[in-house]
């Protein structure tokens, strides 16, 4: 029992000192990142990763035109590509209205499903065959991608129109990569 | 004659024994009390891997990408302050069943295959300021990210938390991951977190700049961050060695290692280790015991939980 004796007077003392207590004006979590409104942490996660992906992707899409030597590959890219930039243009509102900056908080992080700005380099310096093996294996790794984070922003976001646009965006995705899957 | 000498020296060897045993009875201070250490252990086995992060994608489950948990074993893209202190004393791999905080790193891959540590994990909790007297424990719900994972090779080198990067076997101070290892070692990392916090925010933005390092030459906190928390370092050693060409991070490179806390702490379990292992300057096991004080005694009980905690 002795031996418990100095343990107990360190715990009272740090107890009374307040060891956690002094820090109890952070117990109100603030939420990370920009406050705006509804959005919460997740419906700001998903604008920062998906509007980088989609940017990236419609840029590797566009390359198809110049790139391809597939009727089926450019067909399918010059689907996805205007479609993916309406997307675009409405995923830049939802972030600039939850009030984040336009940087590309992943730049140069491998992210499942993101088309990287080394792929887009590998994609600008490819034709043909091996330029379309390597557009379809990365549009159906991001429709797939997309398809997993929408799903997310819509079970856990909190803007309800991010959420809707989350909706939309995953219901396209899924459509694209039916499409790729079929493609060759 | 013999028989006499042997009788003298084993007198004398009673007599010198006694005269320890006294001193240590006795005399308590000295030596014995020289501040060397300031830390204590924790111990937490792998629990689960999966491509998701609480802090950096909070509710997108699959879109990070994968990484190692330690400790509470609920861990997952929800998981929030309360999910973890709700998740039931006990319910973590970290040998104090009080310790429901999370910890994790990106997962390592040996080409395609999953290299989980198969022993308990050791993550200090230092002090990494002068003043060891004044670090506090955490307050619950702090969390960061620690390293960067977009960093250079460079950048790795030579940020603050890096000790010797990654080795094995006799094989120290590689900023990436060595191409060859020799047989039947280990690769070990050791990395040490910003322990100085601006005292309001539980998360940042970037998820770090609530969080700075000391002033490495007067080892204080800045003024801006003037709150010292306890030094996790993270010691994380991989069961993969030989031909290390396919060895890589699920993040990228070995100089993309990073890791990430979520203090969900019992508070006065906490607040126990802390002052008698940090503030107390001892160098602690798991229990709070150092091995080298033992006079000074223990923290936690044979079931590492506080005294009177079945």
């Amino acid at each position: 029992m002795r031996r418990w004796a100095p343990v107990v007077a360190a715990v009272v003392v740090a107890m009374s000192m307040g060891g956690c207590a002094t820090t109890t004006p952070a117990a109100s979590a603030p939420p990370p990142g920009p406050e705006s409104g509804a959005f919460n942490p997740t419906d700001v996660a998903w604008l920062q990763l998906t509007v980088p992906m989609t940017e990236n992707a419609v840029s590797a899409a566009h390359l198809a035109a110049d790139h391809s030597a597939s009727p089926a590959v450019r067909s399918a890219a010059s689907a996805l590509e205007p479609s993916q930039d309406g997307f675009l243009a409405r995923l830049r509102t939802a972030r600039d209205r939850a009030g984040l900056p336009a940087s590309n908080v992943h730049s140069g992080h491998q992210m499942p499903g993101m088309i990287t700005e080394a792929d887009l380099v590998a994609l600008r310096t490819s034709y043909g065959a091996d330029f379309d093996q390597r557009l379809i294996a990365l549009l159906r790794a991001h429709s797939k991608q997309t398809v997993v984070l929408s799903k997310g922003e819509e079970t856990s976001g909190a803007d309800p129109a991010t959420q809707a646009l989350a909706r939309e965006l995953g219901a396209a995705a899924t459509r694209e990569g039916e499409v790729l899957d079929r493609t060759s | 004659m013999a028989s006499k000498a042997a009788l003298l020296a084993c007198t004398a060897a009673t007599v010198l024994a006694g005269a320890f045993l006294t001193a240590a009875t006795w005399s308590p201070a000295g030596a014995d009390d020289l501040v060397t250490h300031h830390e204590f252990q924790v111990n937490c086995s792998p629990s689960h891997h999966q491509p998701d992060d609480p802090i950096v994608f909070p509710g997108l489950p699959g879109a990070s990408h994968d990484h190692t948990f330690i400790g509470n074993k609920t861990t997952n893209a929800a998981t929030t302050t309360q999910s973890l202190q709700a998740a039931g004393v006990g319910n973590t791999t970290c040998l104090a069943p009080d310790d429901l905080s999370a910890y994790w790193f990106p997962t390592v891959y040996n080409g395609n295959q999953v290299i989980l540590p198969n022993f308990a994990q050791v993550v200090y909790y230092k002090s990494s300021i002068l003043d060891y007297t004044k670090v506090v424990p955490f307050p619950p719900g702090l969390r960061y990210v620690a390293g960067t994972v977009t960093a250079t090779q460079d950048e790795f080198q030579h940020a603050p938390g890096a000790i010797e990067g990654w080795e094995c076997g006799d094989s120290f101070h590689n900023w990436d991951i060595p191409v060859q290892c020799t047989p039947g070692s280990q690769l070990n990392i050791r990395y040490q977190a910003p322990s100085c916090w601006d005292g309001v925010h539980l998360d940042s933005a970037d998820h770090k700049s609530h969080m700075a390092y000391p002033d490495r030459v007067s080892l204080t906190c800045p003024a801006d961050h003037p709150v010292a928390v306890p030094m996790l370092e993270f010691k994380i050693a991989f069961p993969v060695s030989g031909d290390m060409s396919g060895v890589h991070l699920a993040s990228g490179r070995g100089y993309s290692w990073h890791y990430d806390f979520f203090n969900a702490w019992d508070p006065p379990t906490l607040a126990a280790l802390v002052t008698h292992c940090i503030n107390g300057g001892l160098q602690c096991d798991p229990r709070g015991f150092d091995l080298y004080k033992p006079d000074r005694g223990t923290v936690l009980g044979p079931n590492y939980r506080l005294p009177g905690r079945p």
